[in-house]
């Protein structure tokens, strides 16, 4: 064992520090931005799979390098509004959209209720009597909605 | 394989490898992979029964957004911790690999592992113990019950043994010693 911490010391001592700290930092400082630089790369990737095309392809159209695209679908790229208007008119889709006084926001999706329905059943007993219970049924139905988010 | 640093000496508490040929940490690879959209994309995609199977039905951009912010909890409780003077609060944030080990039970070269706050988070940290501190080997997204399960688990477990048997059997004067990992 006191070879294993003479090693580790060793290894230790002959050891650089990384950057992880920093970058812990970094994100930490930049979060606000770095939430909406990756929501905007996650539409770039949707677009991509929409068009098939892969970053070298976006590269091409862009007229930028393949390690620019790594870069912007990684989800840490500060984005320049002119940038993003090339993205969107390359890929053909929206990528940020700015809400008007006028307009609102709707989130689309769909819910389910489950339905449950009282029925009367009769079960046969000896001596030719019934007994009368209520059972349960249930029933799920999906509904398409759309509400201001 | 060498031994890298998190933060300045003498705090020798979060050490990770860099294995030979990488540019990265295994610290700081994990911090690259879970802060990028499209690696979290890429793999949700690729595992989405598995999460499904765990933990149900998701929409695939909201899990991505979720996932980030979970990473940066982990990343931020570990960097607090480990700068923190309180040596048990940042060794219980690890605990042993083997569930069968008591949680506080520490020995010399003990497989550990340390994951995200939030119930039922994924993201798992690997470590080996040492005097001097942990040394992370690596890190994986989990969503199977076994290690075993899938590969980039299962390489996991083998990097794991792979470090433990470097420290363990190689002589000081080994220290430069090539590692390879498949």
């Amino acid at each position: 064992m006191a070879d294993l911490s003479k090693k580790i010391e060793e290894l230790i001592s002959n050891s650089t520090q990384s950057n992880w700290k920093r970058n812990v930092e970094w994100r930490r400082e930049n979060m606000d931005w770095l939430e909406k630089s990756s929501d905007i790369a996650f539409r770039i990737l949707d677009a991509l799979d929409s068009v098939g095309w892969n970053k070298t392809r976006l590269a091409k159209e862009m007229g930028v390098s393949r390690q620019q695209i790594s870069k912007y679908v990684k989800g840490e790229e500060n984005f320049k509004i002119e940038t993003i208007c090339k993205l969107e008119k390359v890929l053909g889709v929206e990528l940020v959209t700015i809400v008007h006084e006028d307009e609102e926001v709707v989130r689309k999706g769909t819910w389910k209720y489950v339905e449950t329905i009282p029925q009367v059943a009769n079960i046969e007993v000896s001596k030719g009597g019934f007994w009368s219970y209520l059972s349960k049924s249930t029933k799920v139905k999906e509904f398409s909605y759309a509400e201001a988010a | 394989m060498e031994i890298v640093r998190t933060f300045e000496l003498p705090n020798t508490k979060l050490l990770a490898v860099k294995f030979d040929g990488e540019e990265l940490s295994a610290l700081e690879k994990l911090q690259d992979q879970w802060r990028s959209t499209e690696y979290l994309r890429k793999f949700f995609f690729k595992f989405k029964n598995d999460y499904l199977k765990e933990y149900g039905k998701r929409d695939l951009a909201n899990l991505v957004k979720d996932s980030k912010r979970l990473a940066d909890s982990l990343f931020e409780n570990l960097n607090e911790l480990a700068q923190n003077s309180n040596i048990d609060s940042f060794e219980e944030f690890f605990k042993p690999l083997d569930n069968r080990e008591t949680k506080l039970e520490r020995y010399e070269l003990q497989k550990l592992k340390a994951k995200g706050e939030e119930w039922r988070s994924f993201f798992r940290i690997y470590a080996i113990k040492c005097k001097e501190g942990i040394i992370v080997t690596g890190g994986a997204i989990k969503l199977t019950r076994e290690m075993r399960d899938r590969p980039h688990t299962k390489s996991e477990l083998n990097k794991l043994e792979l470090v433990r048997k470097f420290l363990d059997e190689n002589g000081p004067d080994l220290i430069s010693g090539y590692l390879d990992i498949e």
